[in-house]
């Protein structure tokens, strides 16, 4: 867009995409093929993209460059996440290398930086985040897991709730609430480091109606953790946790990846368009597209004036984060339904399970499986109006903003 | 126009919401559908015993002899416990299409077979760019020397077609691909030579086929009805279905409604029960009033199907599609957003109530195919 105020900028789009197309293929053979692109990312197949990013400093640009990050400003790294998602490469793992990551380089001991910012940036660890519990949603008052202190250790149990790749995680970040001998339980919320490999962590997995397992049920059962996983003061993990929240908001919002499906939408229209072209063109749908994209306009301008917004006016809080997260994921979901209005009868078949493997090559079975993805993705997407703050709290921080409260 | 429920209807509706609380519980349907074929059999033929699967069949054909409006309560209360078994497509559906287009006494044995659960029959009609055009039928029918027929072709989303001992073909003898003359329907073995079948879940659980035709060789006795006259069959058997499937919806609106009341008075956040936050009630109300508006549309489709012919009743029963499509989206989507994560676990019945509507709809056809049909001139 020609909003950008510094030319360097443009040169940097150019140096990305120069590194895509030369790097993309070296790393995944396949890639570019219609296949590839239904293709769930796995583990190991992220850590091989995050590696390869990382000979640049692009695994984890907005780190200091201390850690091996660039520093780079917000507009960059924005211009590098849209070309990577535009090629439709693997995203590195946000909980680890934007979620966590900036708590540790930020209020984490020598020793916490030392011992997992270098495996993250390799893709050497992969980490979950544990916020959330039963009766704890929105509400993080109510959360009760709790770590006592015993000598060198603290003590931890509880059940942390909705927690995303713990199946395959090998650290946690957890808000518990610390009990320190001879003192009562601590008010605040701390902010602690938990090894997944640990005694008494068990994962149960949470199917979600898209018929996937991401989230999961982990039960904290007596697990000790060294006390120097506790990052910064003990009691003051929420205000650690707001610096991820306020990250998780944008991440969720996602607004490059609603420019993606408002396009697949139109690669829809036109299949069903030519088989259709007897029965009339499908105006009432290529209208609903046009205002889904004229909001979409407004909101990549929205998204950049919130990237433009100097770090010095953040001590007021900024009301652009927030109808960002509304607007985009409330956006996502009527592209997902216009979507499935659109494949009509051939969107209701459920993926099937298992996923095949390989996908397949030809363009019939293939059609159906991408239509099943589709519809698996408009299922999902509802929760994108729930996760990472809901819209009504959302909605209460805007309106506490206009009001000045 | 029945705007006050009748105490027939009542009872009715009492004597299905009582077996279905009684026999259907989430946790057992949970297993049914981890089960192959995703219904049961057994349960079927219940339904049958009990007179539901041919609820408007004539007394005098082994039926309930009932009305539209009777079917309608049936599929409501179906609707409120989410009823695996296909009701809608495998009993409503061919019972319409065998009703108006066999001759009497072959219709009473094979309506007889169908209601009494015996025999399980299915509809192959829909061809996915139809979109709900119930004309468009690209399934050739070669006639053969002696009445005989060979069928090429493709149909989608045919309901339990592999558990189905008979299933209802359309197929053109005649005309171009979306032209009302020249469709024929046959009655067919699902075992015959040249039909292969990609069997699937839909997205709500249930089980479903695309069916491929290879020059499937038929006889005479397979022709339904009048040969090449079968579009005002099919037709009005699909605006049976459209809006029985408005009946369905409405009672999983309502359903949807209180497992959401039950949610906002029970689970707390920021110290008081949900249901005392302002910007949650209003959602809910908004959730009642698509409702209501629903139940009245229902009223007036039905109206419709008894008591109008032709484009009237054509216009009438896409507006019930469109709008109680639209509310249903609203109405499910709303209450996975109240559930909060909750909603959008597959172990919450909540987030079911979305897959099944969608479903549902879809196989009413598009949005875009009903509102051309509403606003086309007499």
């Amino acid at each position: 867009m020609d909003f950008v105020q510094d030319p360097g900028n443009a040169q940097f789009r150019t140096e990305v995409r120069e590194f895509i197309r030369t790097n993309l293929p070296r790393v995944y053979p396949e890639a570019g093929s219609p296949a590839w692109s239904l293709r769930f990312h796995d583990r190991d197949s992220v850590r091989l993209w995050t590696r390869a990013l990382d000979q640049r400093g692009w695994a984890v640009p907005h780190w200091p460059s201390q850690w091996g990050g660039l520093g780079l400003s917000p507009v960059r790294r924005h211009i590098l996440s849209e070309e990577l998602a535009t090629a439709g490469c693997p995203h590195p793992d946000a909980i680890s290398v934007d979620f966590v990551g900036p708590v540790i380089y930020t209020f984490g001991t020598p020793e916490q930086k030392r011992r997992y910012l270098p495996r993250i940036r390799a893709a050497d660890d992969f980490w979950c985040q544990g916020f959330s519990e039963a009766n704890a949603g929105s509400d993080v008052m109510q959360l009760r897991t709790t770590a006592v202190r015993q000598g060198e250790h603290f003590i931890v149990n509880g059940r942390k709730l909705w927690t995303t790749n713990a199946h395959f995680a090998d650290m946690m970040f957890a808000l518990v609430r610390v009990e320190l001998p001879g003192q009562r339980r601590q008010q605040g919320l701390s902010f602690l480091l938990i090894n997944m490999r640990s005694p008494g962590v068990s994962v149960r997995p949470i199917h979600t109606i898209d018929g996937r397992h991401r989230l999961n049920e982990v039960v904290l059962d007596g697990v000790r953790v060294p006390v120097e996983n506790l990052v910064g003061e003990p009691g003051k993990g929420w205000v650690y946790a707001r610096m991820i929240l306020a990250n998780e908001r944008t991440v969720i919002a996602d607004v490059r990846s609603a420019r993606l499906q408002l396009e697949q939408v139109r690669g829809l229209m036109q299949d069903c368009r030519e088989q259709t072209a007897r029965l009339a063109g499908m105006e009432a749908a290529r209208h609903q597209l046009a205002r889904l994209e004229i909001e979409l306009d407004a909101l990549e301008v929205l998204e950049l004036r919130a990237l433009h917004e100097p770090p010095g006016e953040q001590t007021v809080p900024s009301m652009l984060g927030p109808i960002l997260k509304v607007r985009a994921s409330e956006l996502r979901q009527r592209i997902s339904e216009l979507a499935v209005d659109v494949l009509g009868d051939r969107g209701v078949e459920a993926l099937p399970d298992p996923e095949p493997n390989p996908l397949p090559t030809e363009a019939d079975p293939l059609a159906c499986l991408s239509a099943c993805y589709v519809t698996a993705g408009y299922l999902f997407q509802r929760s994108a109006t729930i996760a990472g703050g809901t819209s009504e709290i959302q909605r209460n921080i805007i309106a506490a903003v206009g009001f000045g409260v | 126009m029945e705007l006050v429920q009748s105490a027939e209807r009542a009872a009715l509706r009492d004597v299905v919401h009582r077996y279905l609380s009684e026999h259907y519980d989430f946790q057992q349907r949970r297993r049914t559908l981890q089960s192959e074929p995703g219904f049961t059999r057994a349960r079927w033929c219940e339904f049958a015993q009990l007179g539901w699967l041919g609820a408007a069949v004539p007394e005098a054909l082994g039926g309930s002899g009932g009305t539209a409006g009777d079917v309608a309560v049936i599929l409501d209360e179906f609707g409120r416990f989410l009823v695996l078994e296909p009701l809608l497509s495998c009993a409503v559906l061919p019972i319409g299409v065998l009703a108006e287009s066999a001759g009497l006494p072959r219709y009473a044995g094979m309506v007889e077979q169908l209601a009494s659960g015996r025999q399980l029959f299915t509809v192959a009609h829909r061809e996915s760019p139809a979109r709900g055009n119930v004309h468009f039928v690209e399934t050739r029918a070669r006639a053969l020397p002696g009445g005989r027929y060979v069928l090429t072709g493709n149909k989608s989303n045919v309901v339990a077609a592999t558990e189905a001992d008979k299933i209802i073909v359309s197929a053109r003898v005649a005309g171009g691909c979306d032209e009302p003359a020249g469709l024929s329907l046959f009655l067919l073995d699902p075992s015959l030579p040249g039909i292969e079948q990609r069997r699937y879940r839909t997205i709500d659980g249930r089980p479903a086929a695309d069916l491929t035709l290879r020059a499937v060789e038929v006889g005479p006795d397979a022709v339904l009805g009048t040969d090449g006259s079968a579009a005002p069959v099919l037709s009005s058997a699909f605006e049976q279905f459209i809006v029985g499937s408005c009946a369905e919806a409405v009672g999983i609106m309502d359903a949807v409604v209180a497992t959401t009341v039950d949610y906002l008075k029970t689970r707390r956040a920021y110290g008081s029960t949900l249901s005392s936050y302002q910007a949650l009630q209003h959602r809910l109300a908004d959730m009642l009033a698509e409702v209501e508006l629903s139940r009245s549309m229902l009223i007036r489709a039905l109206h419709a199907l008894s008591a109008q012919s032709g484009h009237q009743r054509r216009k009438e029963v896409s507006g019930a599609r469109i709008l109680i499509g639209q509310a249903s989206r609203f109405v499910a989507s709303s209450a996975i957003q109240l559930h909060g994560a909750m909603g959008v676990v597959d172990e919450h019945i909540v987030g079911h109530f979305l897959k099944r509507l969608t479903v549902t709809f879809a196989l009413c056809g598009s949005v875009e195919f009903h509102l051309r049909q509403y606003t086309t001139p007499v």
